[in-house]
């Protein structure tokens, strides 16, 4: 008797990416081209089909699917100000689908609401993957979070996103109901490192909180030997409550004062913001690698067009991987393309880097807010 | 004996949790994790992945459990997770042995109920453990669903490694091979390829060998684009046992590793419920729950943490 393979429901191609996707910093400019057209084009023509407000907003700018003919269309998809999150519910399906609700934090009260539902949240828990297994080619790990865990960060966005790590490595977390506990943090650090009962050491965290810690170590006078293979992986904004900047010559001066033998390779800055569905993490050349299903977007604040690769502006993202809502969003950061093409790493694609935040009237960003609520330094 | 907290849950069924550590002859620990609602519903084991823990199941344990089944989970000696022993020290010989203890201590009763019938998931590797028990231990479980499952070790070995170990082994076998990695974490590859061949676990055919003596009814779902398992090896493990074959299933553009793909895993997921639930009849039961991923990352966590306490033990 023979029985055949019966077929299962197929793999989306975005999610085939996302999961599974091993050669996604070698495509070239043509595969990249093609990907992006095929997959934001179908996002869009979801969004504008689903989310009632995105349709009237885009009719408003004459757009819809049938305007996407070439890759050069994309530009003219209609942007979503990051602003508008806080002002409007912007959902693509119905809300008993959404699994978590995720908030920005206005400093000033205001917050941004970005509804995520179990494909688009997946989707961002992939990202988080592939960029530990393509960027920083980490398998065994023990993760140190100078943050909360998911449950107590709730809604926060950006200390969520942090400590899901834990669903890759395990990860302790350092800010316990509302307090944040440096001479745990440091213990745990020095135990894991002597240990070696894991090839690397992740500490991930907000510069604020670096800043804490680092503060803490130098008055006890500590400092960590042997820090080389311990990963430096920062998040969040490079400016305090105080509105005064935290530079990253300065921070890494810093860092390798209290961690010695640490290797700047393995300090690595990352962009998400809670608009985004998808992490932008940086190679050990610290450049901020785009994955190629997400388009960057670099616009003129006066004339609301792209501009020139490698020239300033306003940073916008097209990304195809958030099913939720539609993830087609003008941000208030400002940035530029840092890498077009190869790569010192080798790898290639599009790379970003940010440069500041729109000078407004509320000061926004998470990590101002961990700063507001935990920094005592 | 814990009660899992349903404030975390929203989909999930509150279910009842209890961990069991088996001592071996050689006072060594199996430890395991029962999950289960209501004992006289039929009871599903999970033996590990390589270089998986009995965490690396939970989404697996909580589509099972919320749609009409009992789980054992279970950690591998000389393994990852809270049984005794380091993974330096693994091989598939010292995993069949962890499953043999497993089913003795759980036919022994009372403490895990399989009155109403017990079957038995395979992923990976702990397919090809299952193959040799089944062959060597008719009428213990009622049913097979192996998913990605292993039949030829020294072509996924190649496959995972470039190059072909188990032939290099059995054309040099007084060669010292090291301690390596094969995939995250370092082996001692003289222990693991001698007892890989030593006991015949290494080759298909020695795999068909075992399939031939089976009598349990197995199902199977291979991943089509399973970079460390020809799909097509998996039927033709069976060529000569083919009346033991229920049905076979195939996810279309999926890889090996599912856990890291939600998508196919899901699919996957709901397939093996309904085999499990067609297999004992279970036809008034239609619908599938599906545990949300917000939920599995809260659970994620106290499995962690559940992890450590053992660890420290």
């Amino acid at each position: 008797m023979k029985i055949d393979f019966k077929p299962l429901k197929a793999l989306e191609l975005l999610d085939d990416l996302i999961y599974q996707g091993e050669d996604i910093f070698s495509w070239d400019q043509k595969k990249t081209d093609q990907m992006q057209f095929m997959l934001i084009s179908e996002a869009f023509k979801y969004h504008y089909a689903n989310c009632y407000s995105y349709r009237e907003y885009c009719d408003r700018f004459k757009f819809n699917p049938s305007s996407i003919k070439t890759i050069k269309d994309l530009n003219n998809i209609p942007l979503i100000p990051s602003a508008l999150f806080k002002e409007q519910n912007i959902l693509s399906c119905l809300p008993d689908q959404i699994v978590k609700v995720c908030e920005s934090s206005g400093t000033k009260g205001t917050v941004s609401k970005v509804y995520r539902d179990g494909d688009t949240l997946n989707r961002f828990l992939g990202s988080l993957q592939s960029s530990l297994d393509q960027l920083y080619c980490i398998d065994d790990a023990f993760c140190i979070n100078l943050g909360p865990s998911s449950e107590e960060a709730g809604d926060l966005w950006f200390s969520y996103a942090m400590s899901v790590v834990d669903m890759v490595f395990p990860t302790e977390n350092f800010i316990v109901d509302g307090v944040f506990y440096p001479e745990k943090a440091i213990e745990r650090i020095y135990q894991t490192v002597n240990d070696n009962n894991y090839e690397n050491l992740v500490i991930t965290g907000a510069p604020v909180m670096f800043i804490e810690l680092l503060s803490y170590m130098n008055e006890h006078n500590i400092k960590i030997d042997n820090s080389e293979k311990i990963y430096f992986v920062t998040a969040g904004g490079w400016k305090r409550f105080s509105g005064q900047a935290i530079s990253r010559t300065d921070f890494w001066q810093m860092l390798s004062e209290r961690f010695l033998n640490a290797d700047y390779q393995n300090f690595r800055d990352t962009f998400n913001m809670v608009e985004l569905n998808t992490i932008l993490p940086e190679c050990e050349c610290q450049v901020k690698h785009v994955v190629p299903w997400v388009k960057v977007l670099i616009i003129d604040p006066v004339t609301g067009t792209p501009v020139e690769d490698g020239d300033v502006g306003l940073v916008a993202f097209l990304d195809p991987s958030a099913k939720s809502y539609p993830c087609f969003v003008l941000t208030d950061d400002i940035g530029r393309t840092s890498l077009i093409g190869k790569c010192k790493c080798g790898r290639g694609g599009q790379g970003l880097e940010i440069i500041r935040r729109v000078k407004s009237v509320e000061s926004r960003g998470c990590a101002l807010k961990m700063d507001k609520i935990y920094a005592k330094n | 004996m814990v009660r899992v907290q349903g404030g975390v849950t929203k989909m999930i069924l509150d279910y009842q949790e209890k961990i069991i550590n088996i001592e071996n002859s050689s006072k060594e620990t199996i430890h395991c994790v029962y999950n289960y609602t209501n004992k006289e519903l039929p009871l599903i084991v999970i033996p590990p992945q390589f270089e998986k823990t009995i965490r690396t199941n939970l989404t697996t344990m909580l589509y099972l459990i919320n749609n009409g089944f009992n789980v054992l989970r279970f950690d591998n000696r000389n393994h990852n997770g809270n049984s005794t022993g380091r993974i330096q020290d693994y091989s598939l010989g010292g995993a069949y042995d962890d499953l043999v203890e497993v089913v003795n201590f759980i036919k022994e009763g009372p403490v895990v109920e399989t009155e109403n019938g017990m079957g038995i998931l395979g992923i990976s590797i702990a397919s090809r453990i299952i193959y040799r028990y089944l062959s060597l231990n008719k009428n213990v479980f009622d049913v097979f669903v192996s998913l990605a499952g292993v039949v030829n070790m020294k072509y996924t070995l190649n496959s995972i490694l470039g190059y072909d170990i188990v032939q290099e082994y059995l054309s040099e076998p007084n060669r010292d091979f090291g301690i390596k990695k094969v995939l995250k974490y370092p082996i001692d590859y003289n222990n693991f390829l001698h007892n890989l061949v030593n006991l015949s676990l290494h080759t298909l055919e020695s795999t068909q060998k075992d399939i031939d003596r089976i009598v349990t009814p197995i199902s199977l779902i291979v991943s089509e684009n399973d970079k460390w398992i020809d799909y097509n090896e998996c039927s033709e493990a069976f060529k000569n046992n083919a009346d033991i074959l229920v049905e076979m299933f195939k996810l279309p553009g999926a890889g090996h590793e599912l856990y890291k793909n939600p998508q196919s895993a899901e699919v996957a997921l709901n397939k093996i419920v309904e085999l499990f639930r067609t297999h004992w009849n279970m036809t008034n039961e239609n619908y599938i729950h599906k545990p949300e991923i917000t939920e599995i990352i809260s659970l994620n966590k106290l499995e962690r943490e559940r992890e450590r306490f053992y660890i420290n033990l």
